[in-house]
């Protein structure tokens, strides 16, 4: 993976920025604990730059924390992971570093308590005295050396005491010679250096020592000139004359300069280490505390990086999978050459390109089946045959269009429901599901036990009444081949057959019709003309009584032979092939002008209308005149026939309704306040000989369907919610 | 007038400058007060340095002070062990001096008595101007652990209070 100039700057130069700072704390630490005498300089920063590192370090730290906190919390792929490796790294670094940490401050307190011991103390301070004797053994022959001059010169003129002391300070090869009054006053000086490199003469100390004893020495040391030998005495030199001092400084041979200097150098270092023996202890310490401090938060820190380093790809890896189960397979991870991670993520990628290849195989073939699922939709949309599938437990999956239309009802929310509940739903569909369901229940049966080629197709007839029209349906159902999931299942498909059975029903009762009329019809008239004739050739031979009893035999004959010649009529009026003439009329007006001929009626009965527009058919205007009286008849008897409380109304009344399809109908309909219609004969009451009247000829309703479908309409009768009956007459407009 | 500031054991006594025209003399004198551990270092051959300091000051009203350093005497103090010594060593002038007692070489180092300043140019000799003086005494080599702890404690490191005379 190439190096992005994000991580040089980010990553890289800053490690490496802090290694090169650490490294040189270490080194100056280092140095520093080694010499501390020549270090000062770099003591003054090095705390600094080490407070400096451990704020970077520090920073560095809790910036790398929070972001795998934020990383955590806000559930990032492969946070987790990243922090327990970040947890476990900075565990292993600190834990080793921390108890060798330990040992080595232990082990230094030993080390360092053991460079002294009281041996070397004593040796040392006996050295520094025996140094001192010696020097003292010295000392006192330069108070000797003195003495003698001091003794010589009470014999000399005050005013030959200069050049006597200069010579005698040369004898005795001494540096300076010095001859003071009792008021600290110089009256003789004289030596080899008068500069800054001596020490300031200490007349002061010397009058001091000098009280006492009359003479003093002591070693006067000279910082980088060495050593000294400083001696004093007091002097007098006659009666009456003044005590005057005269003090010398005199100088160590080189050997006894080195020796001395060598055994103070050692005594004063190791004094002064010893001294501070808790202080170098404490320095190692704090030094080894620094490192390790150093050392940790450094580890830690690239224990951070290393951790987030080594969890990328596998965070890189988790966030592809992460995206690949969102839905993304466009998703491809980096792939590095130098990497172990690198087979993983080339099998991801063909991975991702595999499980997009197949969603795209799956997207065309989910097409497919839509397009294969919207032809099937279309055309169970578009058959005339009901289609319904079901499941196992019979939970409809589909019903189409023309299921609704048969069945008359709007189906499609039932899709998710059983059967069952569809039909106890609409009450006026149970008989469809009792009449199916056994069916049902021994195909799910057989299935059980059966293979593909066992499966049976069944068929049954269903009469069901709808909207008060009984319709005839044929019902045909066959399991459905099994699905991947298990589950089978059942289709139904159904016809109405009602038309198919109203269209032989009529077309048998035509012919019934016709044969009656041919059959009855032409014997009628000779035995009407028969028994005429045998009234009129027998009454007059016969006696009253017999007479009688002739006219009331023939005139029954003859009324009944006019009764069927009536019912013939109607016979053949019913079975007669409709010739339609048709034309425009208007057909409300056609209605007043035929309700007009009723208004004067046996049952009393009011007529109203209530007749919408005037709206132009085409029909037949006999045929439709006929179908007009053939209604209003019908009800005016029917009402005829009950004792009503009330008074009897029969209203008429037209409109024009727009269908769903766009097209309109002409709606005409009947409804009378009589008893209504038997609810046995409601389905069959279009059919000949269905009435229970006396009166009539049981044809007038049937002849009224007829006319009606004449003319493409249709016909249905109901009973009123209160009282009485209503029929509709619905034809179309165009 | 300035004030005698009394500094954990360094303080300056009877502060004075005298114009001596052209230059400034200092009359006053430096106290010295070892803590225990200072006292118990030098005896153990641990040098001491110590430093008189003058600054010349100018007052700004809105910013920080200008400060130039005037005079900085450094001196080192040790105890030499073989002739049981006090050894005080002006280093700028390379004089030394030697004491058989700690109070004799404190005082010879606090004597700042007809002290010359260096020349003051006559512009700067009044209004804003003034003197500060300043003294320490620390050991020559502070070792790691006296370092850190000498920022939290004057038990290692004597420093006095800055004594100001304003030149005017």
């Amino acid at each position: 993976m190439a190096l992005t100039v994000r991580t040089l700057f980010f990553q890289v130069f800053p490690v490496f920025i802090t290694a090169l700072l650490l490294a040189t704390s270490l080194i100056l630490l280092s140095i520093s604990t080694k010499n501390p005498q020549q270090t000062s300089d770099i003591n003054a920063w090095l705390f600094p730059l080490n407070i400096i590192i451990l704020l970077i370090l520090s920073s560095l730290i809790l910036y790398n924390i929070i972001k795998a906190v934020r990383y955590l919390r806000s559930g990032q792929a492969g946070s987790r992971f990243t922090v327990r490796l970040m947890y476990a790294f900075a565990l292993l670094t600190i834990l080793p570093v921390l108890v060798v940490s330990y040992f080595s401050m232990n082990f230094i307190g030993d080390r360092i308590d053991n460079w002294f011991n009281i041996k070397i103390e004593g040796a040392l301070d006996d050295s520094l005295e025996l140094v001192r004797s010696s020097l003292d053994v010295r000392m006192r022959q330069h108070l000797f050396d003195l003495e003698r001059a001091s003794k010589a010169l009470s014999f000399v003129d005050e005013l030959d005491y200069t050049d006597f002391i200069e010579r005698q300070a040369q004898a005795m090869g001494a540096y300076e010679v010095v001859l003071l009054n009792s008021n600290k006053r110089v009256l003789v000086y004289t030596g080899e250096d008068a500069g800054t490199l001596l020490p300031h003469f200490p007349a002061e100390e010397i009058y001091q020592k000098i009280a006492s004893r009359g003479y003093m020495y002591q070693l006067e040391p000279a910082d980088k000139d060495g050593l000294f030998s400083r001696v004093a005495l007091k002097l007098t030199s006659g009666v009456g004359r003044e005590t005057l001092i005269l003090t010398a400084l005199f100088p160590f041979s080189d050997k006894e300069q080195v020796l001395a200097e060598s055994v103070q150098d050692t005594f004063n270092q190791y004094q002064e280490i010893s001294y501070q023996r808790g202080l170098i202890k404490k320095g190692f310490r704090i030094t080894l505390l620094l490192i390790m401090l150093l050392s940790i938060l450094f580890s830690i820190w690239a224990a951070f990086i290393y951790s987030l380093r080594l969890t990328k790809p596998i965070r890189t890896l988790l966030e592809g999978t992460m995206a690949v189960a969102s839905g993304n397979l466009q998703t491809k991870l980096p792939v590095a050459e130098k990497d172990d991670f690198s087979i993983l993520a080339r099998s991801f990628n063909t991975m991702t390109t595999r499980l997009s290849i197949a969603r795209r195989e799956s997207e065309q073939s989910q097409n497919q089946m839509k397009r294969q699922h919207d032809y099937l939709n279309i055309v169970l949309d578009n058959m005339t045959s009901g289609v319904i599938t079901l499941d196992d437990d019979f939970v409809i999956r589909r019903i189409n269009t023309a299921a609704e239309q048969l069945l008359l009802n709007p189906l499609r929310k039932f899709r998710g429901e059983t059967l069952k509940t569809m039909c106890e739903e609409r009450s006026d569909l149970s008989p469809f599901y009792e009449s199916i369901e056994p069916y049902l229940i021994d195909a799910t049966l057989g299935d059980e036990g059966s293979s593909d080629s066992q499966k049976e197709v069944w068929q049954t007839d269903i009469l069901i009444v709808l909207e008060g029209v009984q319709h005839n349906l044929v019902c045909r159902g066959v399991a459905l081949p099994e699905l991947t999931d298990g589950t089978q299942g059942h289709v139904l498909v159904f016809d109405d057959i009602s038309e198919v059975l109203q269209a032989e029903h009529d077309a048998a009762w035509s012919e019934v019709a016709r044969r009656l009329a041919h059959e009855i019809k032409n014997p009628l008239t000779p035995i009407q003309l028969s028994a005429e004739r045998l009234q009129r050739r027998l009454k007059p031979v016969l006696d009253k009584e017999s007479a009688d009893l002739l006219d009331r035999l023939s005139n029954t004959i003859v009324n009944q032979v006019d009764t069927m010649k009536k019912m013939v009529d109607a016979f053949s009026e019913y079975a007669r092939v409709p010739e339609l003439k048709l034309k425009d009329v208007d057909i409300n007006s056609l209605i007043s002008e035929v309700t007009e001929l009723y208004r004067i009626n046996l049952s009393k009965t009011l007529i109203k209308l209530d007749l919408k527009g005037a709206p132009i058919l085409q029909i037949d205007t006999d045929r439709f005149r006929q179908l007009l009286i053939n209604l209003i008849k019908n009800s005016l008897e029917a009402m005829e026939v009950e004792d009503i409380d009330d008074e009897s109304v029969l209203t008429l009344s037209s409109s024009v309704e727009e269908l769903n399809n766009g097209r309109k109908q002409f709606v005409l309909s009947l409804s009378d306040n009589g008893p209504g219609i038997a609810e046995e004969l409601l389905p069959n009451i279009f059919e000949p000989y269905k009435t229970t009247k006396i009166k009539g000829s049981g044809l007038g309703l049937a002849i009224v369907k007829r006319i009606v479908e004449e003319h493409g309409g249709r016909v249905v009768a109901k009973n009123n919610k209160l009282r009485g009956a209503r029929i509709n007459v619905y034809l179309p407009t165009n | 007038m300035p004030s005698a500031v009394y500094a954990a054991g360094i303080t300056f006594t009877n502060f004075k400058l005298v114009r001596d025209v052209p230059k400034y003399k200092v009359l006053t004198g430096v106290e010295f007060d070892l803590t225990n551990y200072l006292q118990n270092a030098l005896d153990n051959g641990v040098a001491l340095k110590a430093r008189v300091q003058f600054r010349l000051i100018e007052d700004q009203a809105w910013w920080f002070n200008n400060e130039s350093t005037l005079l900085t005497i450094h001196y080192q103090l040790k105890y030499h062990a073989l002739s049981q010594h006090y050894l005080l060593t002006r280093n700028d002038t390379n004089e030394h001096w030697n004491f058989s007692t700690l109070s004799a070489t404190l005082r010879k180092l606090g004597e700042l008595r007809q002290y010359h300043l260096p020349d003051i140019p006559p512009p700067l000799d009044d209004s804003n101007y003034s003197i500060l003086a300043v003294a320490d005494m620390e050991p020559e080599t502070l070792r790691l652990p006296l370092r850190i702890q000498s920022l939290f404690s004057n038990k290692y490191r004597l420093s006095s209070e800055a004594v100001l005379w304003p030149l005017r």
